[in-house]
């Protein structure tokens, strides 16, 4: 990789970093356990690595905007997630600054 | 799967040993979907070569680990500004500390080969070991500004605060600045004159000594030979000196910054210094009739050329860890220099 594909592959996952978080709260609206919601974002348009979104799940979870359950579903055990009430309304919040940057984007554009 | 056990226990090695299990279970859950899914697509168990890649396109275990463990930083963001600030304001005078300490060990241990890289070795770690300790102080800051941030809040105010009156003054740039042609004459005529008052010395003592001259006389001392060396290189050392400013002042180099010169007379002037130590038998004082003399000022003679040879070891120490220091500081500035010519030039 040159140096100048270096630079661009940084500031690229600089700027997937911020959207991920909204992304995985968007998408637990609706349950899911870890490759299910992998899948779900993949077939939206958002590819996330395992290393990345598993651990994202913990974390969201230790700061209090998912819940989670173990069930068995297929045999097996799962750990299903969904968003608590406050994710929901950080999500709410996420969502409005999402639409002022965009917005702001735009007009610089 | 078997490599998929292995791969799990790589990670699960690598995991906060109190979050090991419920981790690798849900890994386990999800890695086993994708697996599944896998085997789907293909339509068969996956074989021995299809399984190696399969696994092997997942992230490494330590990676995958890693993630799930906090953001780990001996002294974050916010505390590494004030930090570094104050690595580099204390490290020139750790330096400093070092090599007076070195220079003053130098010269009160018996001379010897290792005498030197000891004292060099002993002012690295000298520079190391302070640095470590404001190092732990701040770690032991961050830790308890991270862990304990209810019990520490003065910590995250402490480190916001900044006051106007710290502000730097903005005023003319430091550097060298260019003298006249009249300043140049002046320089050289000075130093013509203090050639002369050197010259004239050896006749007329009463020059550098002024009316000590007498009670000097009067005292059961004279000077060693080597003086007269010692004299005869601080002439030579100001002729060179002078020669040289004359032909600056012919050449038209007297108005460059003489760089060159300033260090050249510099290592020169070392010259003089190193031949006062090499004095026989470390002898600067001699009596006038060692027969009548020795008996009565003996201790008294052999106290005063000790005390000559020890002061004369630190001032080499410290004229030439200054000559390092002035070297390097010089060569530090003509580099930042040419970086941002060059940087302009681009």
């Amino acid at each position: 990789m040159t140096v100048a594909e270096n630079q661009f592959e940084n500031l690229r996952l600089e700027l997937r970093r911020g959207c991920l978080t909204l992304a995985v709260l968007g998408q637990l609206r609706q349950e899911h356990y870890g490759y299910t919601l992998r899948k779900a974002l993949a077939s939206r348009g958002l590819e996330i690595d395992e290393s990345t979104l598993y651990p994202l799940l913990r974390r969201l979870e230790s700061q209090g905007l998912l819940t989670s359950e173990w069930r068995e579903e297929e045999k097996r055990n799962k750990r299903f997630y969904r968003l608590s009430v406050e994710g929901q309304a950080v999500f709410t919040r996420l969502l409005e600054e999402w639409g002022a940057i965009n917005a702001a984007i735009e007009n610089i554009l | 799967m078997e490599l998929l056990d292995r791969y799990l226990e790589a990670v699960r090695k690598q995991l906060p040993w109190d979050r090991q299990d419920d981790i690798i279970n849900e890994l386990r859950a999800n890695l086993e979907a994708q697996l599944e899914d896998k085997q789907e697509e293909v339509g068969h168990t996956l074989t021995a070569e299809e399984a190696k890649a399969w696994v092997g396109q997942l992230p490494a275990p330590r990676m995958m680990a890693a993630r799930y463990r906090p953001q780990q930083a001996l002294i974050g963001p916010a505390l590494f500004p004030t930090y570094w600030t104050i690595v580099r304001m204390l490290t020139p005078w750790l330096f400093v500390l070092a090599m007076i300490e070195g220079a003053v060990r130098l010269a009160t241990h018996a001379w010897s080969a290792a005498a030197l890289p000891e004292a060099i070795l002993n002012g690295i770690w000298i520079v190391l070991a302070n640095i470590a300790a404001v190092t732990l102080v701040f770690v032991v800051i961050e830790y308890a500004g991270v862990h304990y941030p209810g019990r520490f809040p003065q910590i995250a105010k402490v480190i916001g605060k900044w006051d106007l009156n710290d502000l730097p003054k903005i005023g003319p740039v430091k550097g060298y600045r260019q003298r006249t042609f009249g300043a140049a004459v002046f320089d050289a005529a000075l130093h013509a004159l203090v050639l002369a008052w050197v010259l004239l010395l050896p006749k007329y003592p009463v020059l550098i000594l002024g009316p000590g001259v007498y009670a000097v006389n009067a005292l059961p001392y004279t000077y060693a030979p080597i003086l007269l060396d010692f004299y005869w290189a601080i002439v030579v050392l100001n002729a060179v000196q002078l020669v040289w400013k004359v032909v600056d002042l012919d050449t038209g180099a007297w108005a460059g910054e003489r760089k060159v010169q300033h260090f050249a007379i510099k290592l020169m002037g070392m010259i003089p210094l190193v031949i006062l130590l090499r004095a026989p038998g470390h002898m600067w004082i001699l009596f006038k009739d060692p027969a009548a003399e020795f008996d009565k000022y003996g201790a008294q003679l052999a106290q005063i050329n000790q005390a000559i040879y020890l002061g004369l070891r630190i001032l080499l120490a410290i004229v030439v860890v200054t000559f390092v220091l002035e070297i390097g500081k010089w060569w530090l500035e003509s580099y930042r220099r040419s970086v941002k010519s060059a940087a302009r030039a681009r």
